[in-house]
Order: C-alpha cells, then structure tokens, then sequence
C-alpha cells in the first residue's frame, strides 16, 4: 500500500455553528417577517469567509410558532446555506423552541462534529410575547453545557417586541438588542452576526466564557448605537 | 489473581472487572503523583498558577491532570477503558470500524474528564467484548480524531492506518500523517497508540 493513502483523508477546520432561533408566530405576519427573511437572505451571503481559512462557519435555522421545524436537517456551512423564507401563524411556543434546542444542543446532535472547536453563538429573533411555559424551558435549557458556554443575542423584531421577556432568554438585558426600522435591523443582525463570530473564535481561555458575552454586550451597544445614529429614517418594522 | 481466574471473572462479570481496574489505576496514579510532588516540589512560578487558579488547598494529585485510553485485545476477548477526550477506534475482522465507548458528553470543547478529578471514578467508561473478533484497537488523543471532518473520516483513516501498517509495518509512515494534521491545530496534541491481534491459525 502508498503511503499516499495516509493522506487521503482531507484534514478539518475549526467549526462554528451560529444558530438563528426565529418566532414564526402570527404577530409576526406582515413587514416584521418579510423584514427578517429579506436581512436574512442578504446577510448570509455577505457573512461568507468570516471564519477565515481556519474556520468552518455552519448554520442552523428553527421556525417557531405551535411547533418547531429546522430549516435544515443539520448545520449547513454558510457556503452552501439557501435562506428559505419563512412563512408565519400560530402561537409564539418559544418554550417548545427552547426545549428543542436543548435536544440539538448535544453530541448525538447537531454538536457532533469532531472538529468542533468553539461553542456556539445563539441568536433568537421575536416580537417576544410567548403563549406557552417558557421560563421552565428556558431554565431547563440554561444548564446545557452547550447553552451555557454559547453567545446569546436577542433581537427584537418591531417597535411594541417584550424585550423584557427577550431578555430571560439571553439572561442577561445587555444582549437583547433592537433598533427602528429595517434598513437598521439589516445592519445591526449583519454586524452582530460578524462580531459575534469573531468574539467567538478569538483565542480566550474557556474560563473566560463570561468576559467573552461581556465583551459581546458592549460591541453591540456599540453597534446599536452606529446604525441608529445613521439610518434615521423612522420606524417601520 | 492468576490469568485463568482474571479471564474467568472478566468473562462473569465484565463490569465489576473493569470498574475495579478503574479504581487501582486511580489510586496507583494519585500516589504516584504525590510521591512525585514530594520529590520534586513546585518552584515558585509554578506555584503562582496554582495559585492563580485557586487550587493552592486542594490536593497536590489535582495538579497533575491526564486523559488515559486503554486497548486491550485478546483471542477471547477485548477491552478498553477510557477517561477524557480522545477516542478508542475498534476494527474487527471484517474491517467493521466502531467507536465502542461512546463519546462522553462531558468532555466538550476544552474542558475534558481528568484522571486527576477528585470524582475521576465517576468518569471513566469502558466497554467489553467476548466474539473475539477485533483484530485492531486504536487509540488517539484529541488533535488527532479533530483532524476530521467527520467520524466517516475519521473510520477510513483507521483503516487506511491498519492496512498500512500490515503490508509493510512503517510507523513512519504514520508519524508523518499525523505531523501534518497536528499541523491542523498545533494548540493540540497528536497522538496515536495501536494493538493489533493476530490470530495463530
């Protein structure tokens, strides 16, 4: 046998999941959901290449409303995703979508790859305002490992969104964020998208898990403040 | 405990054999790195991570963590035990490649099990088997089994490593694949460890 053989299996990068947890939910209807499946169709293309060479960005889309579906079975690297647009009714079960996330959040899961190399960064986007038991879910989702040591963003989607309830999600108000129309929003998920990412990658020790959601906290308050300062053009989310 | 009886109370009750070997090789670890502390004590660089760490108090075995995989392989039975990251790849005669100890769910990211856990018995993980069909166990540290893309990947190159090393037996061979995934992520260590059964026809 070629040694040639030894070196026929092709050697990994570094892996990234970003997550995007998006409330389908009938208060969504109208320009708040078209406003999402339009940032979001723009921003993954433009997000390409941001792991560098060294890392492999893969993503993972869940609708939620009376129940949970994936976008895809798996996290698709960020190459190959295709937005596909999401069509909103039903109740905001964002209990349902915690405890569905708790199940993916695993080894046997959406985590098994065996190159995986940082925790994941977790984005939910909603008018908040859930129907359902969702502080237990969200407690329960609170002691995944996975969970735990991710970087949560909230954002808030429309000018009456309950970020208050948002922000149990994230545990911590800092990281729910919103801004006044979309052109804003598009920027604002984009810019999260990417800092997030980096914050994420960037060498920290794992013991720095909460300087690193810190350090998130204040570059979004950063960017929150930017396209709001330059995109005054009202609100219509 | 004579090699009949063990094979006889390993073939009864794998379990408690196993788990009993856990025990020994933890207690026979802790002294070891005691005796080791006391010979040769922390200089005082050393001793300003402990200490910036918060383990000054705890006990000196706390220091000294490691990952530890085992393979065993005999005509009537093999074995493995594992504590931390890293995988035990198992292949069987009919080239059939399994991970028999599951991936620990609590070794995720940088954080893994260690031999030196004060609850170290609570984490290790073996598994059993009496067809005696397994011709190779491997065993690897983490660099190495996150050098791929998946666990497929992963299998082939087992393989691939096994047939290599039966038609002309060049671990340099080997050595220098794994230079070139450690190459992948230097912040790792590569490491590999084969047995390989060979049955007496």
């Amino acid at each position: 046998m070629k040694s040639d053989l030894l070196d026929s299996e092709p050697i990994s990068r570094k892996e990234q999941v970003l997550f995007y947890i998006v409330d389908a939910s009938r208060s969504m209807r109208g320009n708040k959901i078209r406003t999402v499946n339009r940032i979001m169709r723009e921003t993954i293309p433009e997000i390409r290449g941001i792991g560098g060479s060294d890392t492999e960005l893969k993503i993972a889309v869940m609708r939620f409303s009376n129940g949970c579906e994936w976008m895809y079975d798996s996290p698709v690297s960020v190459e190959e995703f295709v937005w596909h647009d999401i069509e909103p009714g039903g109740w905001t079960n964002l209990g349902a979508a915690c405890r569905e996330l708790n199940s993916k959040l695993s080894r046997q899961e959406f985590m098994r790859s065996p190159h995986l190399s940082y925790a994941p960064v977790i984005f939910l986007l909603s008018d908040g305002g859930p129907t359902d038991d969702y502080q237990k879910a969200v407690y329960e989702l609170g002691s995944n490992k996975w969970f735990k040591h991710s970087l949560k963003i909230a954002v808030a989607i429309g000018q009456k969104a309950q970020k208050e309830k948002l922000s149990i999600f994230t545990g911590d108000p800092e990281a729910v964020i919103s801004t006044n129309n979309s052109h804003a929003l598009a920027a604002l998920i984009k810019q999260a998208t990417i800092t997030s990412s980096m914050i994420n990658s960037a060498e920290h020790s794992m013991t720095e898990d909460d300087s690193k959601q810190k350090l998130l906290n204040e570059k979004l308050h950063e960017i929150v403040s930017s396209v709001n300062n330059y995109i005054e053009d009202g609100w219509d989310v | 405990m004579s090699e009949n009886e063990f094979r006889k109370s390993l073939a009864k009750d794998p379990d408690s054999v196993l788990s009993a070997i856990s025990k020994r090789i933890v207690a026979g670890w802790r002294a070891a790195v005691i005796e080791y502390d006391g010979e040769h004590p922390l200089n005082d660089a050393e001793m300003k991570i402990i200490e910036s760490n918060g383990l000054e108090n705890d006990d000196v075995s706390r220091r000294y963590g490691a990952t530890l995989l085992i393979g065993v392989i005999s005509e009537e039975f093999s074995f493995g035990i594992q504590i931390g990251d890293g995988a035990l790849i198992a292949i069987d005669e009919k080239g059939r490649t399994t991970k028999p100890i599951p991936d620990d769910e609590a070794c995720f990211l940088n954080y893994t099990t260690s031999i030196c856990a004060s609850d170290a018995i609570e984490h290790f993980n073996w598994f059993y088997d009496n067809t005696g069909g397994i011709r190779w166990i491997m065993v690897a540290t983490d660099g190495f089994t996150n050098s791929f893309q998946s666990q497929d990947s992963l299998f082939r190159q087992c393989r691939n490593i096994s047939e290599h090393l039966e038609s002309n037996k060049k671990w340099k061979d080997v050595r220098n694949n794994l230079e070139k995934r450690a190459g992948s992520d230097a912040a790792d260590d590569t490491s590999l460890a084969a047995v390989n059964y060979i049955p007496v026809h």
